[in-house]
This record gives structure tokens, sequence and C-alpha cells, in this order.
């Protein structure tokens, strides 16, 4: 019997085939699957003063990363001190008051550890990737340096020449980032997104030490800090080095400034000439704080528009009609209100108008005719897959909850924003994205070749 | 009794409170102390050999396949055992070109289809046409690895180089090269290792100008040429692991590359020529707008077969790996503040390589900068300042903590096996042995063999940046260096 089976399946393959298929069509509708995750296994508890960690185990191998989150960032800076939270997380390495300049350094290598930091717009965050026996070891160098740090001036002064270089090799020796930056900073002036993260050259060049200071006594308490730590640990091991080395630290007052981002009434555009070939246009809109749960929807939207290898922009823009070479899109989640950002490279200086045109044509398109259930199920297909293979790393899924922690106090933003992605339509998807995609809403920026001159608009 | 047991419970309290106090307070947090902490030798780890079995098609195909439940996922690296080493100076850059198209289109899929297949089913493939061979990385959710095996089969062995997709990915390409003349890293990379490897492929593949001229007269035939010569059924082998049925995979596997027949074809290699006229010259691309002087120097260095690899990596950790406590760092970062950052790389190939330093910095500071780093090579080179044990020591600790996370999940170790048997004809125990060497060796072994192999009379410098900045400096040093002016194709 199964013979016969195997032999009409491999000889009728075809009628088969039509067959399964139409009935797959009459019993499931086209439509997306439901998104699953499995909640990691993590531990949460609060020192009196408010420090807060988060504990992820994970046995399979003997290391553990040891993280620690302030919630400040550039968008925290005061006019006249852009990139100060930046500038202080390069000091953190410098030395304390028990510890001389390099030793934490030393230290962690010396071990087989290897540890970094990054600034964000709106937090701060160190680690360390250390042997699971170094589990005091990060501990107590991370309370030491969360009270104790030094500020002498010498070493301020050629570590900010160190930074100017980072600065002069990151931002201004880079046509994308330099042209993104002024656009930025024309897009949303007298904000807290005007600067980027690294700061104005010239603000670099004059931030004080006693600056410094006051900065990292302001931001740099318990209760303005989260601990994460991830790998081969046990909750009471953390419990016990958070009672060790953080419990007497006083919690401080937490002053931040007034958040204005005023919406955007009238479409703006900027142009500026670089030394590049390839021309840059840049859209860039205003989007909620990053808890939004509708921000799920806009994610959806700009991979159907700009980020999938079928998305809109590719298929027609750049392989139909060959106007653009490519196009990306990313929403810039915060814990205040940010913006999305849409590119696209011109093919040449010349069709940057045509190009443009032809993305107003799209974005017209989807609002009026919707995204299709394809469109919709691809989305939700490749969110689910990196969902499962996010599983792989206890460090990045310890990432995840900490920053939706730092951010917004809410770790399970992530399950939230599953439930709320199970529960969302095509129709949904579209109708939030107009109401964040709006011409007037939003600043078109170019960089554009030198030597062809003027905006083309 | 009374009093004994109120004296009793007093002391218990006063105890409880001193320690619990103890507990709550700051700790002397001297030097000492931290060193105290930091007194962790970590084990020599060792790495588990994933049971794997290796499955070869009658056409010499070669699969080795592991399974792993843990995740519902499946993924496969893989290797071609052909690339920019076939090239030669008329179709410079085509192992790339050709890469490219092979994942836009097939004779059963147009492009629209095959990314939309892709898509539909959350499928990742990537093809990198590299040196000595062309990398394969994909994966899947289980559900669909076998789609991921049939655009696997699609793609390399019914790619479509014919159509739109040809002369629009042509023309993509074409501004791409272009765009590198306007990029600091993308000069430095040019101006480096053409010289470096002068009349070899590899040395073709860094001649954007050479890459330009092929770009501007490829056609089609070219490439589907080039594709019969060098994706061959024996040049293939692949590491599957995730979770799947072995039976299934198996006979998803034959019935999809089993017909696969080979072609004959000689593809000729040669060893790289060292050019003895670009030793100890210093060359600067004037690069007008560039706010950085963004240097390399360097030179040749041994091919992949260099028995000395593992002692010399241990040196070059110490010597400027990249950490903040490498020599490099912090004679230039740490104690002059020139540098970001600062590494020194080997870069090992079939048929030759290179050794050098990375550095980037103020302009005006380029002279002081080449002689901090030769400052630092001749330390090492004279015996000045040896490698100490402790920096050893280290550096093997370091490796010890990083190499079980580097080789975490199976499907790297697998990747590794095969890479080491396939193409250096190791063992599947390699990373275990490299593991063994390394803790091995002591510092008077990695001191001498990194002595020897620095050759600073020899050293070829790049700088990238503005002349009229840079020039002044070393001319006033009495160095002679040629200027060169970065001319933009049109």
């Amino acid at each position: 019997m199964n013979k016969v089976i195997r032999t009409f399946f491999s000889v009728n393959k075809k009628v088969v085939f039509l067959i399964s298929f139409l009935l797959f069509i009459l019993v499931f509708p086209v439509t997306a699957a439901d998104l699953d995750l499995d909640q990691p296994e993590y531990h949460s508890f609060e020192l009196e003063n408010g420090l807060e960690f988060m504990v992820f185990p994970d046995h399979s191998i003997p290391s553990i990363k040891y993280s620690t989150y302030y919630n400040v960032g550039s968008i925290d800076e005061k006019e006249g001190q852009t990139g100060i939270s930046h500038f202080l997380e390069h000091l953190m390495f410098m030395g304390t008051k028990n510890l001389p300049e390099g030793e934490i350094d030393n230290l962690i290598t010396s071990v087989g550890g290897q540890l970094n930091a990054a600034t964000f717009y709106d937090f701060t965050f160190y680690y360390h990737q250390v042997p699971a026996a170094a589990l005091e070891l990060a501990a107590a160098l991370e309370s030491d340096r969360m009270r104790n740090l030094t500020f002498d001036q010498q070493k301020v002064n050629r570590e900010r020449e160190v930074i100017k270089q980072e600065r002069r090799m990151r931002v201004d020796n880079n046509i994308f980032s330099k042209g993104f930056e002024e656009i930025k900073a024309y897009a949303y002036p007298d904000t807290y997104l005007e600067h980027g993260i690294i700061g104005w050259m010239e603000d670099i060049s004059n931030i004080t030490t006693a600056e410094l200071k006051e900065h990292y006594q302001s931001y740099y308490s318990p209760n303005n800090a989260l601990v994460v730590v991830s790998g081969d640990v046990k909750v009471e091991a953390v419990k016990k080095m958070a009672q060790k080395y953080y419990a007497d630290f006083k919690p401080a007052a937490i002053k931040r400034k007034d958040f204005k981002f005023p919406k955007e009434e009238s479409e703006k555009v900027y142009t500026l000439n670089l030394k590049t070939n390839l021309p840059y246009a840049f859209q860039l809109y205003q989007i909620p704080a990053g808890d939004q749960l509708e921000l799920t929807a806009v994610e959806i939207f700009l991979d159907i528009l700009a980020n999938n290898q079928s998305s809109r922009l590719k298929e027609k823009l750049q392989k139909k009609e060959e106007l653009i070479l490519a196009s990306a899109a990313t929403i810039n989640t915060l814990r205040k209100e940010s913006f999305a950002a849409i590119y696209f490279i011109p093919s040449n200086p010349d069709l940057v108008e045509t190009a443009q045109q032809a993305f107003d044509r799209e974005l017209k398109l989807i609002f009026e005719e919707g995204i299709t259930e394809q469109e919709f199920k691809i989305v939700k297909k490749q969110y689910q897959k990196s969902l499962i293979f996010s599983q792989k790393n206890i460090d990045s899924t310890a990432e995840t909850y900490a920053i939706n922690k730092i951010r917004f106090n809410k770790p399970e933003l992530l399950q939230q924003k599953i439930e709320y992605m199970n529960n969302l339509t095509k129709e949904d998807v579209v109708q939030i994205a107009e109401k964040y995609f709006k011409k007037n809403q939003r600043t078109r920026g170019y960089i554009l070749p030198e030597a062809k001159g003027g905006a083309q608009q | 009794m009374k009093k004994t047991y109120k004296i009793l419970s007093l002391t218990i309290i006063i105890l409880f409170l001193f320690t619990f106090g103890a507990a709550a307070q700051n700790q002397n947090l001297s030097p000492e102390f931290f060193r105290e902490l930091a007194d962790i030798v970590n084990d020599e780890p060792k790495i588990e050999i994933p049971d794997y079995e290796l499955f070869e098609l009658e056409n010499g195909m070669k699969f080795y396949l592991a399974q792993d439940k843990s995740l519902p996922i499946f993924e496969v690296k893989g290797y071609i055992n052909a690339g920019q080493i076939n090239e030669n100076k008329n179709n410079a850059g085509i192992s790339s070109l050709m890469t490219e198209l092979m994942l836009l289109e097939t004779e059963n899929y147009s492009e629209q289809k095959l990314s939309l297949f892709k898509e539909i089913n959350a499928l990742s493939l990537n093809l990198a046409a590299g040196f000595d061979r062309i990398s394969i990385s994909a994966n899947s959710l289980s559900t669909e690895s076998s789609e991921l095996i049939s655009l696997l089969a699609e793609v390399l062995q019914r790619p479509k180089f014919e159509g739109d997709h040809f002369t629009r990915t042509v023309k993509e390409s074409r501004q791409y090269y272009k765009h590198q003349f306007y990029n600091d890293s993308a000069l430095l990379n040019m101006h480096f290792f053409k010289n470096l490897y002068g009349q070899h492929p590899y040395g073709y593949n860094y001649d954007y100008d050479l890459i330009l001229d092929f770009l501007a007269e490829v056609e089609p035939t070219q490439v589907k040429a080039f594709y019969r010569k060098t994706l061959r059924p024996e040049n293939i082998v692949f590491a599957v692991s995730g979770n799947f049925d072995l039976d299934e995979l198996k006979q998803e596997i034959k019935s999809k590359f089993a017909a696969w027949e080979n072609t004959k074809s000689d593809l000729n290699k040669s060893y790289v020529s060292v050019n003895p006229e670009i030793q100890q010259k210093i060359i600067i691309i004037n690069k007008e707008d560039a706010t950085q002087a963004n240097m390399r120097m360097g030179y040749n260095f041994y091919s992949n077969k260099f028995p000395k690899k593992i002692p010399f990596m241990m040196a070059n950790r110490i010597f400027g790996g990249g950490s903040i406590s490498s020599r490099l760092m912090q004679n230039l970062r740490q104690d002059k503040g020139y540098v970001y950052g600062i590494y020194a790389q080997t870069k090992y190939s079939d048929y030759g390589g290179a050794y050098f330093i990375n550095l980037s910095l103020e302009p005006e500071k380029a002279l002081a900068g080449m002689e901090a780093v030769k400052e630092e090579i001749l330390k090492i080179k004279n015996g000045t300042e040896k490698f100490t044990e402790k920096e050893l020591f280290e550096n093997i600790n370091l490796y010890n903590a990083i190499y079980p996370k580097a080789y975490q999940h199976q499907i790297d170790v697998l990747d590794q096996i095969v890479y080491q048997k396939e193409f250096n004809n190791k063992s599947d125990n390699y990373i275990n042995n490299v593991i063994k060497q390394y803790n091995g060796l002591s510092s008077e072994e990695v001191q001498k063999i990194f002595a020897e192999e620095l050759y600073p009379e020899i050293i070829f410098t790049v700088i990238v940046g503005p002349a009229e900045k840079i020039k002044p400096q070393f001319e006033d040093a009495g160095l002679e260096v040629e200027v060169l002016e970065n001319s933009i194709p049109n």
C-alpha cells in the first residue's frame, strides 16, 4: 500500500500539489500565524537605595556578562555640554580613588575578561565579559567606579584629544555620518535630538572637568542604574554581591531637564554638498516614545516599505525602475519622542528628484491601497524567526529585557509587543503608519556631490 | 542560667550586627583587595566535538551533518573551493559579481519570485567571495529546512546570468567601486594591497581601476564561463547543524544534488611574489578633504602554512592585538593620546599573507605616530623590552575564557572542523590542539619567534590624508615620500 501511495505521489506530483494547494486554501485562510516566544527565566530584585538587578542564568558555558546601565545619555545633556555623557564614559576607565589609571583594564584582562562601554541617546552601559569565577571582581569594580571616580585635569585633557580623534574618525571623516548629523540638527533644532551622541567638536573642546564631575554626581547614582548579570551565575550569588558592594550607597535626586520635542507642522528640506559621487536622500519623521505599542506597526510598515528584499522601494524603485541603489529604514526608539529615518541612495545625482517623487508615490500607494496579506505574513514570519534565533544567546536576550527596563520600566515589553502583533491587522498597520508618515511632518535631507552643486528638489 | 542566656543572646546580636554591618558597608577597596579578587586562573577549555556524519555524494559533494535539537532551527555553513585566486588581470572582481548574481535569479525563479520564496519562508542565504574560496552561510527555522535545501540547490546549480538583473547589478557595482575612491579605508586597502600583492589575483581584487575596467566590458557569458569553471560539486563542502531528521535530510540532499555533474577544468594557482621595490617606501594618497591620516604599515608575510602561527598570534596579541593593554595601545593611546584605536594583524591566505599595523590619527601627528609604532617594534626586535610571563599569561588566560564562548554553538565548531579538515588537512580535534598549543607556550619562545618575524627594515607604508599637512613632517625629518593624487574615475 505504501508503495502505491509513494508511486502515486511521485508520478502525480503536480496533481497532488494542486489538490493540496486547493485544500490548503479552503481550510486555511491566508493569514499570518501567531507569534510565540518562550520567556527566558530571569530574576529581578531591588536594593533599598533603588539600585535594581536582573539575573539571567544560563549554565551552558562558564562565563558571565556583568552589565551596568545608567539612565542617562545624550538627550539629557545641557546646551554647551553636548557629548558630556560619552566623555564621561571614557573617563570611567581612567581610575578611581582606589585604583590607578589603567588598573580596571589590567584587572579584567588578567582574569581573561573583556570590557567595554557604549553611550546611547538615552542610556549608557558598561559591561564585563568575564569567567564565572570573576563575578565578585566585576561587582567590586563597578561599585567602585559608581562612587569613587577621580577627575584629574591632565588626564581629562589627554582623553579629550582621544575623543576628538574619535569624532574626526567616525563623524567628520564619514560622508554618511557627517551629512546625517547636519540634517538631523536641521530637523530638530533646540531639542534634545539636535546633537549627536558624540557631541559637537566645540563642546568637546570646552567641557570642563568640573562639569564632568557634576554630570557624574547627578546621574551615576544607584537609583538611576540597573545591573544585569547573564550567564553561568546563581541569583543568590548576585544578591550577596549586591548587598556587599552597593547596599550602603545613597540614592540621589535625579533632575531631568524639560524634554521639548515640538510637533512638526510643515515639511522642511535641507541640502548639503560633500565630496561624494553618490547622493543620499533621508526622510525623517517624528515618532512617539519607544514603549508605545503602535511602533510595532511602524516597524512592520518600514520593513514592507524599505527593508525587505521584496519591499516596495527595492522591488519598484531599485529593481524595476533603477532609480535607487539601496534603501533602508529604522526607528530610533527612545524613552522620549524620537524619529524614524528612511533613506535611499539615488542611482545618480541627476535622479534625486525623480527618486524622491517615486518614493512619495509609493508611500501614497500604500496609504491608498494598503498592504497585502502576503507582505504582512512575510514580516510576521521573519519576526518569528528572529525571536527563535535570539534564544541562542542569553546575553542578547538579557540586553533586550534590560533596555526595556532602563528606558521604560517595562522589562517584558517584548511580550507585550508580541501579543499586540498577534492582534494586529494589516489594515491597522496602514492606519497607524498614515498617522506618523505625513508629508507635513517630515524633514527631507539630501547629501549631494560637491561638483554638481545646489539642491535638486 | 538566665544571665548566661542573656549574655549569649547579646553576643549573638552584637556578632550579627557586626557581620551585617561589615557586609553592608563599603569594602576596603584597596588595589591589593582587587588583585586578590582577580587571582583567577581559567582552566584549559575542552571544546566538545559534535557527533557528526560525513555524507558524501558520488559527485564529490560533501555534507557534515550534526543534529542539535536544542532549538527549532537549521543552520548551514559551507565553502566552494574557488574564488578570487582564480581571477586574472582581465576579469578582476568577477567572483564577487558572480556570487552577487547567483543570489538574484535562477533558471526556475525570476528575481522577484526568488526573493519572495526566500522571504515567505524566512530563509537566509549569503555567498561571499574570498581570496581562496567562496563561503556560504544560510539558515532557517527547522520547519523550512527543505525549502532552504531547495534554495541552495537552485542558487548553486541553476543561476541565471543573463537578464535585467545582470545589467542593473553591473551598473550598481560600478557605482560601488567608484564610491571607494571617496572612502579613506577603501583607498588605504587599495593602495596597500595592490602594491603588496602586485601582479597576483590577490592584488587585482584591491585594484578598483582594474575592476572598473572589467565591469565596463563584462558580458553575462564571461560570468557564466567563470561559474562553469569554478562551481563544481567536488569543490563544495557543507557543515549542517540543527533540528532535523538525519535520514530525511540525506534523502533531501541526494534528491537535490546527486544529479549535478562535475565539469573538467584546471584551476591554476600561484604564490604571491614579493616586490622588493615597495620595501621601506612611504606613499601618501592625497585626499584633501580627509580629517585624518589613515595609515597602514606592513609587509608580505607567510601563507596559511606558516608553522609558527599560534606563538605569533599570542605575541601579536601582546604587541598590538587591539586590546587596551596591548603595547601599541598603551603607547599611542594611553601615553600619547594620538589614536582612538590601533591594531596589528596577520592576514593568512593559501598563496601568501600580510602582516600590518593600522592606525588613524590627526594629519599633523602622522610622523610621530609612525615613529612610535617603530619604537615599539624595536623594543621587541632588539630585546630591550621583552615580552613578560605576565603578559603572556594574561593572553592565554583570556583565550581560555573566550574559546568556550566562541565555540558555544555547534554550528561554529562543525564549521571549523570542516574548514580545517578539508582545506588544511587537520584533525577533528584541531580546536583543542590549538588550545593545547597556546597553553604550552613560554614567554621566551613567543618573544623569540616574534622578534625573528618582525622586519622593521622592509615596512611599506601607505597614508591616506591631506598631503599638504602630512608631507612636510616627513620632508623635515629627511624621509622620502611619494605623493599620489587620488584620481577619481569618471
